[in-house]
């Protein structure tokens, strides 16, 4: 709002608040100015009261209006004002006229109305002048249009009174305007002032309160930085301490100014010491002098660089980083070191290499190993067939034959064909070894004449053995292959001669970190020569069959191979040591038994020895089976000869002669050797039998028939060596035979045997007459009791069913018998045909040790026969009593003289008790008893009955059946031996 | 001289003989039980001025008619003693604790029996101040 307006409108402002009562005092001052006309014109007073009271109501009712409502539009009052004085106006004009017109002295009634009108009436200049000159037309206007101007001077003297007093209130009010249009003026600036202050004090207010908010803000965040801060401050050292990397912070100068624990603890100082050193005082360039690289890195990196180290004073591999530290303006402000001891990973890589290497080479041999496996199983069926029929042939041809030579030639071949698949199966190590216990010594002396033939003159060989040297478990022919191997590799490698040695020693080897050695005692033997020696490349691979490097056509490239196989076969180790120019060499390790060598009884057969017992032949390659009969049959054998084994049974069934032999491939169709040599056994127990082998995959098979002490042979078959092992194995006693020859020499031992049926009585002779003791045969208890009073025996055999008197009351007889005469218990077997719980319960309550149920079994009856005899030799000699010189006296308090006879009757009671409970397996029973006997026996003066109470007490706790049984026979033994002496 | 009550508690019939052989001729009168059961019945009508009691016997062990006397019946003053095969040391700890006299280890000498259950009557006495018997 402008200045000019302000002041308009508070001109207007004061006319909405002064018109109000400029109507009100208009009204009263009418009504008031009816008193001068009742003064001066009595005769018009009435009239004019009534146009005053008029003109009165009309401006009380703008009065009124004005007072109750407030117009917007200032148009209104001015409207309002100007009605008011044309009507004031016209009112006084209708008086003037009434009084006498231009003469009439109440003009000045008019200049009142004037003054009001024009004075107090704040409007504008120019309305006030329209005003003014309405109120004078009012005035003049009607005089001069209907009045004659009569008294001109009276009429004009008032119209200029009248124009001054007009003017006069126009010039005041124009003054009035103009000051107060100033004063407003002023005011209206000063207001201007103030607001224009105002606003800017509220301006610089707000300014401020916001910067309070700002900076409050600003703290809040700086508080929330500054925690964030520590709280990432410590992780970030905690972190840095954690790790177990070396982390060095280093400044340009490659000083370390910032390290973490791992650092600390890398270096073993204290952190204050590391601090401030140069990065080449920690990490010693020197020790990098070779590569120079990684020094001219360590010196200028600007990048990110890493690499691997070996830092040999400390041996430790180590993987080291280094990265610059940049400030924001891409400044290079120091670095960051860090390093990790790597070596356990290295070593790891290292180790793993190796190992997969290893694994490489073993799967190499070993798919080398199966392939000459395979294909050796082929050539020895075509092997037999080539060697058995030359063979043959040169036994049935005359000497002077001129087929002779070839058939000897075809004949060598076969046989050098034959070793070369053998030792392709000792590599393969699929053949089958004869493990016996052999004393290395002795081999490599039986085979020096050999081998000296075989390394020539130009070689001499020295032994140096240690004698006397363990023994070992090793096949032989498997040892003199290997020697032989050894032996022609060291010829090979001196062709223009030298020395080679063989030694024997016994060691003790410990597990080393590179050889696969199970630690123990060992015989070894070497081979050294004094050759060409073996360069790396080859040492790696000489085991590898079919390497050679004795040239084309000199060599198989087995002789290693097969060593090595045979050796791995035997559980030995093989180490080589070999410089070209030196020499080479080899040390064979075998497990060291503590065993005597087993002694074999070679029989040699000079020529074949034939004989007229039967063989089955069988065979499911023709041509062995075709050799076999060709070569048993011409030697008196009577051969039958069957493809398979099925073929073989039926035949067998079908034969009603006897069988002796069976000759048989283990490998066959559906049926395997093993299982028709046990098939063919069931039928005719007495069959022998020789089995054939070429070789199989099923090493278990070979290695249970070995444990079996099975009789196999290996193909190819030489017909001379199978004539020679055919007569041997008939010439065998059979198992039984074998066995009884086995049978424990029980000479001198007396046993009673009662039995009332012929027939056992005559089988358990046959048992037992072999074992040389003394046995005497009754028919019935009664003679076995009055036998056993009259004589004396170490063991009753008791049949319990039998005439006249049966075993039970015989053996509770001898029993109460041998009671009363204070004699030990004799073993009493009782032989029953039942044997139920029942029936042993009686046995045993009868005194009776054992039992037996038939049919007796000749092992069971020999071995508890046998079994009573050590016990007889192990307590005393037998002089009749039952307790020989074993007599046992004890003195014992002749205040006890009525008792202690009763008590070891009670004990011998006892005694029935114990082998009841035995049999039962009564632990608790036994415990109870023993106890007893331990608390009791030492107060009668007989202090074994307390000590072997207390064994069994104790046997029995533990439930050690051996224990107690041999705690119950000492008893027994005690109390049959005992003799007291009263004092 | 007046006379002991002693009631001997074994299952074993040899030991019963023996204490019976060993006890001859001297202060004791004595009774006998085979097991714990019939000790007690004999111990509530007799009051035996001592119990030699076995710990392992059927019926009832020496150990609960041990604690029926002390426990049960709260009687402090009978003598008893135990005796036993056992050499464990826990089974005479626990004796001890359960308040017997004494122990006898089996076996026992004949001769040493007699004098052995005098002494642990005499400890007794003396500790309760009363005169013991003397044996000659």
């Amino acid at each position: 709002m402008d200045k000019k307006k302000y002041i308009e409108n508070s001109i207007n402002e004061s006319l909405v608040k002064l018109s109000p009562i400029l109507f009100l005092m208009g009204a009263v001052i009418f009504i008031c100015l009816s008193a001068l006309d009742y003064v001066s014109t009595p005769e018009y007073f009435r009239t004019f009261l009534g146009y005053q009271v008029a003109i009165s109501s009309l401006l009380f009712l703008f009065f009124l209006i004005l007072h109750n409502y407030t117009f917007r539009s200032i148009l209104i009052y001015q409207i309002l004002i100007f009605i008011a004085s044309v009507g004031s106006a016209i009112t006084v004009e209708i008086m003037i006229l009434k009084t006498g017109g231009h003469v009439s002295s109440y003009y000045i009634g008019i200049g009142l109305v004037g003054i009001w009108v024009i004075s107090f009436t704040p409007v504008r200049f120019t309305l006030s002048l329209l005003l003014m000159l309405a109120v004078y037309g009012t005035y003049v206007l009607p005089i001069v249009a209907t009045e004659k101007i009569a008294d001109f001077q009276t009429f004009f003297t008032a119209n200029v009174f009248l124009l001054a007093l007009l003017s006069s209130s126009l010039v005041l009010r124009y003054y009035h305007l103009t000051s107060l249009a100033n004063e407003l003026g002023l005011k209206y600036d000063l207001e201007e002032h103030k607001i224009h202050l105002e606003n800017r004090v509220n301006d610089r207010t707000a300014k401020l309160s916001d910067s309070i908010v700002r900076l409050q803000k600003e703290i809040v965040e700086r508080e929330r930085i500054e925690l964030a801060l520590n709280k990432s401050s410590s992780e970030w050292r905690a972190t840095f301490d954690s790790t177990t990397d070396v982390i060095m912070m280093l400044n340009t100068d490659y000083t370390v100014i910032r390290l973490n624990k791992a650092a600390t603890l890398f270096y073993n100082q204290p952190f204050k010491d590391l601090i401030g050193s140069s990065l080449s005082q920690l990490f010693p360039v020197d020790n990098l002098q070779k590569d120079a690289n990684m020094r001219s890195i360590l010196k200028h990196s600007v990048e990110h660089e890493e690499g691997n180290v070996y830092l040999s004073d400390k041996k430790v591999w180590l993987s080291f980083s280094l990265d610059p530290i940049r400030d924001n303006d891409g400044q290079l402000i120091g670095r960051i070191f860090m390093m990790r001891d790597i070596t356990v990973r290295i070593k790891a890589e290292e180790e793993q290499r190796k190992l997969q290497a290893e694994l490489l080479q073993i799967q190499k041999m070993d798919s080398i190993g199966r392939l000459a496996g395979g294909v050796a199983h082929d050539f020895n069926n075509i092997l037999s067939a080539i060697i058995g029929f030359s063979q043959l042939a040169l036994m049935k041809l005359p000497d002077d034959h001129p087929a002779i030579e070839s058939i000897r030639i075809i004949f060598d071949s076969g046989e050098r064909a034959a070793s070369l698949t053998r030792q392709l199966l000792a590599f393969s190590r699929k053949q089958v070894l004869e493990m016996r216990v052999v004393n290395l010594n002795t081999i490599i002396e039986n085979m020096v004449k050999m081998l000296r033939r075989v390394i020539g003159e130009n070689i001499v060989l020295d032994l140096n053995l240690q004698k006397p040297i363990k023994n070992i478990l090793a096949d032989t022919g498997q040892m003199e292959q290997v020697l032989m191997n050894l032996l022609v590799n060291a010829r090979d490698t001196m062709p223009s001669g030298g020395r080679v040695k063989v030694e024997t020693a016994e060691v003790c080897l410990r597990e080393e970190n590179d050889q696969k050695v199970t630690p123990g005692s060992y015989v070894m033997v070497s081979v050294t020569d004094t050759g060409t020696g073996m360069s790396k490349e080859v040492q790696e691979r000489m085991f590898e069959p079919f390497l050679t490097i004795k040239g084309m056509g000199k060599g198989t490239g087995l002789g290693l191979s097969t060593v090595y196989g045979i050796v791995k076969q035997h559980d030995g180790h093989i180490t080589v040591h070999s410089e070209q120019g030196q020499g080479t060499t080899f040390k064979l390790y075998f497990p060291m038994v503590n065993r005597e060598t087993d002694v074999i009884n070679v029989k040699k057969y000079s020529k074949l020895i034939g004989g007229t017992e039967t063989v089955l032949v069988v065979d499911d390659e023709p041509s062995i089976r075709k050799m076999l009969v060709q070569t048993l049959q011409p030697l008196g054998y009577k051969l039958f000869d069957a493809p398979s084994g099925e073929d073989a049974v039926k035949l067998s069934d079908a034969c009603p002669c006897s069988i002796d032999l069976l000759v048989t491939d283990v490998v066959m169709g559906e049926m395997n050797g093993i299982q028709l040599a046990e098939t063919l056994q069931q039928r005719r127990p007495d069959i022998k039998v020789i089995f054939i082998s070429g070789y199989t995959d099923n090493a278990i098979v070979q290695q249970d028939m070995i444990d079996r002490k099975l009789i196999l042979m290996q193909k190819p078959l030489i017909p001379t060596a199978l004539a020679a092992k055919v007569r041997e194995v008939l010439d065998k006693k059979n198992a039984l035979e074998e066995s009884a020859d086995t049978v424990q020499d029980l000479s001198g031992m007396r046993i009673l045997y009662a039995d009332d049926d012929e027939s056992s009585r005559l089988l358990i002779c046959t048992y037992i007459e072999p074992s040389h003791c003394i046995l005497d045969i009754c028919e019935n208890g009664r003679i076995a009791v009055d036998k056993f009073q009259s004589g004396s025996y170490d063991l009753v055999l008791m049949d319990m069913q039998m005439p006249i008197m049966d075993g039970l009351t015989a053996s509770r007889a001898i029993r109460s018998w041998e009671v009363a005469r204070g004699l030990k218990a004799t073993p009493i077997i009782a032989v029953t045909g039942f044997g139920g719980k029942e029936e042993v319960e009686a046995i045993l309550d009868a005194g009776c040790t054992s039992h037996m149920t038939k049919p007796i079994d000749r092992e069971v009856l020999l071995g508890t026969v046998s079994s009573y005899s050590s016990q007889r030799r192990t307590i005393a000699p037998d002089n009749g009593d039952g307790c020989g010189a074993g007599k046992i006296t004890v003195k014992v308090d002749k205040d006890l003289q009525d008792l202690a006879p009763g008590y070891l009757q009670g004990r011998r009671e006892d005694l029935k008790t114990l082998y009841s409970a035995l049999e039962k397996i009564d632990y608790e029973s036994i415990r109870v008893l023993g106890h007893s006997m331990k608390g009791s026996g030492g107060g009668y003066g007989f202090d074994n009955i307390t000590e072997i109470g207390k064994q069994i007490e104790m046997a029995a706790g533990n439930q050690d059946l051996a224990a107690m049984r041999e705690g119950i026979q000492e008893l027994s033994q005690y109390l049959s031996c005992i003799t007291i002496i009263y004092e | 001289m007046s006379e002991i009550k002693i009631l001997l508690v074994d299952d074993d019939k040899s030991i019963q003989d023996l204490y019976d052989k060993g006890l001859e001729n001297s202060v004791f009168t004595k009774r006998f039980a085979g097991n714990g059961k019939e000790a007690l019945e004999i111990y509530c009508a007799w009051h035996p001025d001592v119990i030699v009691l076995d710990i392992m016997m059927p019926v009832k062990a020496g150990y609960s008619v041990l604690q029926e006397i002390r426990s049960k019946r709260d009687d402090k003053s009978t003598v008893i003693i135990m005796a036993t095969a056992s050499t464990d040391s826990q089974d005479i700890r626990d004796c001890i604790t359960l308040g017997v006299q004494g122990y006898i280890i089996k076996p026992f000498k004949l001769k040493e029996i007699g004098d052995t259950i005098l002494h642990y009557i005499q400890q007794d006495k003396g500790k309760s101040g009363v005169r013991p018997p003397v044996h000659e």
